[in-house]
């Protein structure tokens, strides 16, 4: 499980790749600089609210901190001087532009691993405050605090000093002075802030260690409205399957059964919006639309599911996600009946807008569902643990490989080829895509389209590697 | 009516043994059948066969899980693609034959096999058999 301790090495491991690159690397235009400008103030709004998150433990934090708390140490002070500070620099628009389109820098994957760590605090904690688990009481200890705070103010000090590079490699870019005074006007004084909330205590390594192996808490699933239910659902299934990525186990019973979900989350999706979906199968264009690229997805994650399906599972999955499939199948035809011809998406009935929306949600949530499965499948055909039964290998690939054939004979089980893996990858491929692509002209920094090509998903990957 | 399926199934269905090889067949049987059916009839009912194909081989997992050779020594038969979208009413009964034996050997198994450990493997199993046969049949929600 990703733990707070991960996400925070994490950040610091992208902000050394981002201080690193600009020290090797100028920037191939002066796109891919304004680019990193946005994302450099992406981290520093991600610390910002991490900062708060840390002062604040308990509740989410009101945009004055000191009208909430008057009781702030010296520490504490020093940080929420260093937010304000950060704050007057980058703004407060929410989200932050950064945030917007996927991660392409090292500083917005900093950001990233940065807001997940402050998500992660944010789950231990009821909305009155109370915390929901003995580790989450631990956690929110001032010692533990304390110690994050100081890790927070060696980070941030990490950060700053790339401003002074990040300027110069802009300016060689071709960026215009004046907009590279506008983002990096001389951030020396909230430097000295962060200073402050630094610390060489030596106890501060075991204080840490409370916040340091805090995983996501449990959650329970709010039952009674299937709108609600679905989403607390959807939202567990996500988790499960990014937690998968880093785990060590034979998961692919778990991904099987997810493909089950993906069909079904397609289809009654489609179904909502008036899909007719008693017609007979027919051939989906990639470039399919509307109701046609749900129904179309659907079909991928059955082909998916049947692909899968030649491969032997060695061991009983370590998280099951069978009791959420099942649940999430039951819920589903409540919100919308396969067998409907109506459009609901279209009616002005309130009700029918928010089950549009959590289906539509569903939809979103499966996509980021097959990004994860997508990373732990490609976990196990590193891992050697995927194996097929011979007989279930295309002819081509038997006709090409000797023992492929003497094991197809004798009904043994062989580790899968690249062949077959790569079909289940190319699959793979296509759901981890929004089956409704947004429009370009949604991204507000074009920019990003000339950024280079790195993997959109940091945490995920991060944790697969481990 | 028959199908390209009836043939290979009924055979399947009346020389399977009693023994947990027996049953893994015919799981296997169905839940590659089930898989193949929901690929080629109209989404709308293809997700409720896609959920049966789910259960069929979430029983296969639990016999190999019990007895880790079954792959090795137990006959796989594939039912494939159907000739013909008609056919899938007869299809979805087929399956429902296959599940229905697997489901008896598996009950019968269960009053020899005195370990608790088979015990729970066969009570899993027989569980995944029991939705799997409604979901195939449209008896579930």
């Amino acid at each position: 499980m990703t733990t707070y301790g991960d996400l925070i090495r994490g950040a610091v491991e992208h902000t050394r790749a981002g201080t690193t690159q600009l020290r090797e690397d100028p920037f191939w235009s002066a796109a891919e600089a304004q680019t990193s400008l946005i994302d450099y103030h992406g981290v520093l709004d991600a610390i910002a609210g991490h900062a708060r998150r840390l002062i604040w433990f308990v509740r989410p934090t009101p945009a004055n901190l000191s009208r909430y708390r008057t009781d702030l140490d010296p520490f504490e002070r020093a940080a929420k001087n260093l937010v304000l500070g950060i704050e007057a620099l980058v703004g407060t628009e929410r989200p932050h532009p950064s945030q917007v389109v996927a991660p392409s820098t090292p500083w917005a994957r900093a950001a990233l691993h940065l807001r997940g760590a402050s998500d992660l605090l944010a789950t231990h904690f009821r909305i009155d405050g109370e915390p929901r688990a003995p580790d989450s009481e631990a956690a929110s200890q001032s010692t533990a605090r304390r110690a994050a705070l100081a890790d927070l103010g060696a980070l941030t000090m990490t950060v700053l000093a790339a401003e002074e590079p990040l300027a110069l490699r802009a300016l060689q870019a071709g960026v215009d002075r004046a907009a590279i005074t506008k983002f990096l006007p001389g951030l020396g004084h909230l430097a000295d802030l962060a200073a402050r909330t630094r610390s060489d205590d030596p106890a501060l390594p075991a204080q840490r260690l409370p916040l340091d192996a805090l995983g996501l808490t449990w959650t329970p699933i709010r039952h009674g409205d299937p709108v609600t239910e679905l989403a607390d659902r959807m939202r567990r299934l996500r988790q499960t399957t990014f937690s998968l990525t880093a785990s060590r186990g034979d998961a692919l019973a778990t991904l099987r059964d997810v493909t089950t979900l993906g069909v079904a989350v397609h289809a009654h999706a489609a179904a909502f919006h008036g899909a007719d979906l008693t017609r007979a199968a027919r051939p989906t264009s990639s470039a399919a639309g509307g109701t046609d690229a749900l129904v179309g997805r659907a079909r991928t994650w059955q082909i998916l599911g049947r692909q899968l399906a030649d491969f032997a599972v060695l061991s009983p999955p370590e998280q099951s996600v069978r009791d959420d499939v099942t649940a999430t199948t039951r819920l589903l035809p409540e919100l919308a009946a396969l067998n409907s011809a109506m459009n609901a998406a279209l009616c002005a009935d309130p009700s029918a807008r928010r089950i549009g929306a959590a289906l539509n949600g569903a939809v979103s949530t499966m996509t980021e569902i097959g990004q994860h499965c997508s990373t732990t499948f490609r976990r196990l055909t590193r891992s050697g643990l995927l194996h097929i039964d011979a007989r279930a290998i295309p002819r081509e690939v038997i006709a090409d490989n000797p023992s492929f054939a003497e094991a197809s004979l004798r009904r043994h089980t062989v580790t899968a080829p690249a062949a077959v893996t790569d079909r289940v990858l190319a699959a793979y491929d296509v759901v981890r895509e929004h089956p409704i692509p947004s429009s370009p002209s949604h991204s507000p920094i074009d920019a990003r389209a000339t950024a280079p090509d790195y993997d959109d998903h940091a945490i995920t990957r991060r944790s697969a590697s481990d | 009516m028959s199908t390209t399926w009836t043939e290979p199934a009924q055979t399947l269905i009346s020389e399977a043994t009693t023994g947990w090889e027996g049953i893994w067949s015919l799981a296997y049987a169905a839940g590659f059948g089930a898989l193949n059916l929901a690929m080629s009839v109209p989404l709308g009912v293809g997700v409720s066969i896609s959920y049966a194909a789910m259960d069929f081989r979430d029983a296969q997992d639990e016999l190999e899980w019990a007895r880790p050779n079954l792959r090795a020594t137990a006959a796989a038969v594939r039912l494939g693609h159907l000739r013909a979208i008609d056919d899938a009413t007869e299809a979805r009964a087929i399956l429902d034959q296959l599940a229905a034996a697997a489901l008896d050997r598996a009950a019968a198994l269960a009053e020899v096999e005195l370990a608790l450990s088979d015990q729970a493997a066969l009570s899993r199993v027989m569980a995944r058999l029991i939705t799997g046969r409604a979901k195939v049949t449209g008896r579930w929600s």
